[in-house]
């Protein structure tokens, strides 16, 4: 068999994925699979992540469930980690909250699950070094990041906010050879956000794309992967929007 | 126990409708001022004031306030 060229090959990178039990995050580990990369999956759910597991090419792939807006079960997490070359991080939850009518404890949710969760797992890493010299973090952050939907305020703050963490980290750890990066998505066909928003909300949504779709987890998951591999290994502090044209105005 | 008058007053409010008074007949989703704005607030204030949550397949299925009156009485 005669090697076929891809620079996106992921073979003997080490990759850790989290929020890895559904949605983009299981498309991401998927794909990182399929390009050679070893995965290790983290989420809270233990069967989801097994499911994922089991649609993954490969064998050396590991599980480690853990909820990551618990201080103690991310230092343990992260001590039972090898050297990553990859991180991949997606754990969220969506949330429409008014501003109106906001409960200070559900935005304080959101901000731990989007943000501080992701604060505490990343200190980790680099305090423990897990991080090697020359590896990729991509985070998943959303176009609600600087778009302004009904209900979407404090989803997008969040997101906001881990744009701006992930631009400090590449300004203060480049030479370290660490790349950080963010993709942005629109509305991806997912079980967190396909939930009944009520009214015709979806049907009327979707005709905002250019493409009169939303987009499906293995699309982002392919831009995801690109960051990881070392095809992109000039790019740092960039955010990727994938969208299917819904942000052209 | 909701108080049809009260909810119709908090209707009215999220609606911004000051010139008329609102009926328990009126179909919501006829009026000019029904919105997806309208339809959050409604939903949340719902959660807020009566403490009762209306699933947004529950609620597609009203028609007239009337409906959500008696939707929120039968979840308290």
């Amino acid at each position: 068999m005669t090697s076929t060229y891809n620079p996106m090959d992921l073979t003997g990178k080490v990759i850790l994925v989290t929020g890895a039990s559904s949605g983009i995050g299981r498309a991401i580990a998927i794909e990182c699979s399929k390009l050679g990369a070893t995965c290790i999956l983290t989420a809270r759910n233990m069967e989801r992540l097994q499911e994922t597991l089991a649609s993954m090419e490969g064998e050396e792939h590991t599980i480690i469930p853990a909820d990551l807006t618990d201080s103690a079960a991310v230092v343990s997490l992260v001590e039972q980690l090898p050297k990553l070359d990859g991180v991949s991080l997606n754990a969220g939850i969506e949330k429409m909250i008014l501003c109106s009518y906001a409960k200070i404890r559900e935005v304080h949710e959101l901000f731990d699950i989007l943000y501080f969760s992701v604060v505490d797992l990343v200190t980790q890493l680099i305090k423990r070094k897990k991080i090697r010299q020359i590896s990729s973090l991509v985070m998943m952050s959303s176009i609600a990041s600087d778009c302004h939907g009904l209900g979407n305020g404090f989803y997008g703050a969040a997101k906001a906010a881990l744009s701006h963490y992930s631009l400090d980290l590449a300004k203060e750890l480049h030479s370290k050879g660490v790349r950080f990066n963010t993709v942005r998505p629109g509305m991806i066909v997912t079980p967190l956000t396909m939930v009944d928003r009520g009214e015709d909300f979806i049907e009327k949504d979707k005709k905002r794309y250019l493409y009169g779709r939303y987009g499906e987890p293995e699309e982002v998951a392919h831009l995801a992967a690109y960051l990881l591999s070392d095809a992109a290994v000039w790019i740092t502090g960039s955010e990727f929007t994938i969208d299917g044209g819904v942000s052209v105005r | 126990m909701i108080d049809q008058n009260q909810f119709l007053a908090q209707m009215q409010e999220i609606l911004e409708i000051e010139d008329r008074t609102l009926s328990p007949d009126e179909k919501f989703r006829e009026l000019p001022e029904w919105s997806s704005l309208a339809y959050l607030s409604t939903i949340a204030m719902i959660d807020d004031e009566y403490n009762v949550i209306i699933s947004a397949a529950d609620f597609r299925e009203l028609q007239t306030l009337g409906d959500i009156v008696r939707a929120i009485s039968e979840r308290q």
